[in-house]
């Protein structure tokens, strides 16, 4: 009798557990979606571009920081090549002159680019305008090429280009795959986001907002955005 | 009559009132291009051949006049082309990558098309590099291994007609197309040696005045990007 109860419990049990199982997917279902709506992470920052213009004096140190980066990084980018072939000699028969270079579509194509790229980003976490970023990377790029390349070989026509317009072509796609990434708020997209474009890590990016949530103690909240420039 | 008839209808054409999209800015197009080349060479070998490639151009608007940078650079593969540098005579076939710089005037007329788009004319000088590196070749005089490329420069001319998209804000992204035509006439031939990916060096060079000639028919299109 007890085996015949039991029984029939077990298989009621089972019976129902579909309409239970059922009920229950429903829930969570709508749970989800109440979760999608009001649970989104707050992230700490949120990160932009904000243009503004800008004084003769400010735009000759930018230009200024951004040449003397170049000095330092160009013999650490290329040590080998910079020994074997840069010279005072080649610097005094080079300067003036403007070629069509040899290099390897590596070089121009995507090395260049990659440059001016970051040259855009830099001057886009200085506020200016994206075409104001464009000018300013061809400045920065004319100088290189004019007065630090000259070490070993002559301006290039192609570079002088490629460098400020590929770039900020480039460039421009990395500001929107990175900025999407820093405000996803999370570690990863952060880690990412800062990597592809790490002006925004430093001291003149003027882009970053903080945002810090406030309670009065009376019941009411609100939202405090702190930016610094 | 027919000069006639082209000049009333360029007249009228110039003298028709319409809106015209942004001016006074500078703007940073960009976009790809289709080319047909014919390549006329040494020892009166020709080749014609398609080439694919991006075009870029940076420039300032005033009202109806645009002075721009315009770059093509484009990749394809010659099937036939034939080329001396002092003592080297190598034939084959080749992939071909090119450069082109043009300072170009490009005027957009007031006319509008399907109240749409803005006709345009734009010509310029242009300058050129050709680097060839030859895929089955053979080598009729000198030395020449598959570590040579094959380089000239060229000099000639851009014309273009086309059309923009009418929209107030260079922000909206307008689009263009235009259908061209360049001449190139080589200047510079030099023979190169890659050593590795950062050092190409130039084994010889000479003048080579309108030795290679092409035609280039193209068609671009592409967009303003800000």
């Amino acid at each position: 009798m007890i085996f015949k109860n039991t029984l029939i419990f077990i298989v009621l049990f089972f019976l129902m557990f579909p309409t239970f199982s059922a009920e229950t997917r429903r829930e969570l279902l709508l749970r989800q979606e109440e979760i999608k709506k009001s649970k989104k992470r707050t992230p700490k920052h949120h990160y932009g571009y904000l243009e503004r213009k800008h004084s003769l004096n400010e735009s000759l140190r930018n230009i200024g920081l951004a040449y003397g980066i170049t000095w330092a990084l160009y013999p650490l980018t290329q040590p080998d090549y910079f020994r074997k072939h840069g010279s005072w000699e080649n610097y005094k028969n080079n300067f003036g002159k403007i070629v069509f270079d040899q290099d390897a579509p590596f070089w121009n194509w995507f090395a260049h680019p990659i440059s001016g790229g970051q040259l855009y980003l830099y001057y886009r976490a200085n506020s200016y305008s994206r075409i104001g970023s464009l000018g300013m990377a061809a400045i920065s790029s004319a100088l290189f090429e004019f007065t630090v390349e000259v070490w070993q070989e002559p301006a290039s026509i192609q570079d002088l280009y490629q460098t400020p317009i590929l770039g900020s072509i480039l460039g421009l796609g990395i500001e929107g795959l990175s900025m999407y990434l820093l405000n996803t708020g999370n570690l990863i997209g952060k880690i990412l986001g800062h990597t592809i474009n790490p002006s925004t890590l430093f001291w003149f990016y003027e882009g970053k907002i903080t945002i810090t949530p406030a309670f009065d103690g009376n019941g009411k909240t609100r939202v405090v955005l702190r930016m610094d420039f | 009559m027919i000069k006639n008839m082209a000049i009333t209808i360029f007249i009228f054409i110039l003298t028709i009132p319409e809106g015209l999209c942004y001016q006074n800015e500078f703007a940073l197009k960009g976009g790809g291009n289709f080319s047909v080349i014919e390549t006329k060479s040494f020892l009166q070998s020709k080749d014609t051949h398609s080439a694919g490639g991006i075009n870029s151009c940076v420039g300032y608007r005033f009202t109806n006049l645009e002075f721009n940078m315009l770059s093509h650079i484009f990749y394809g593969k010659n099937k036939n082309i034939t080329s001396i540098t002092q003592n080297t005579i190598v034939s084959g076939t080749g992939y071909v990558r090119a450069i082109s710089f043009t300072p170009s005037v490009k005027y957009l007329f007031d006319y509008t098309f399907k109240k749409v788009w803005h006709p345009y004319f734009m010509a310029g000088p242009t300058f050129s590099q050709h680097t060839i590196k030859m895929e089955n070749f053979q080598v009729i005089g000198g030395a020449y291994t598959e570590k040579n490329r094959i380089s000239y420069r060229s000099t000639g001319f851009t014309i273009s007609i086309g059309a923009e998209e009418i929209l107030k804000f260079k922000e909206m992204h307008p689009v263009f197309f235009e259908i061209g035509y360049t001449y190139l006439a080589s200047r510079r031939l030099s023979l190169l040696n890659v050593v590795n990916m950062a050092e190409i060096e130039t084994v010889s060079h000479e003048d080579t005045n309108e030795k290679i000639k092409s035609h280039i028919l193209f068609m671009a299109m592409g967009m303003t990007i800000f």
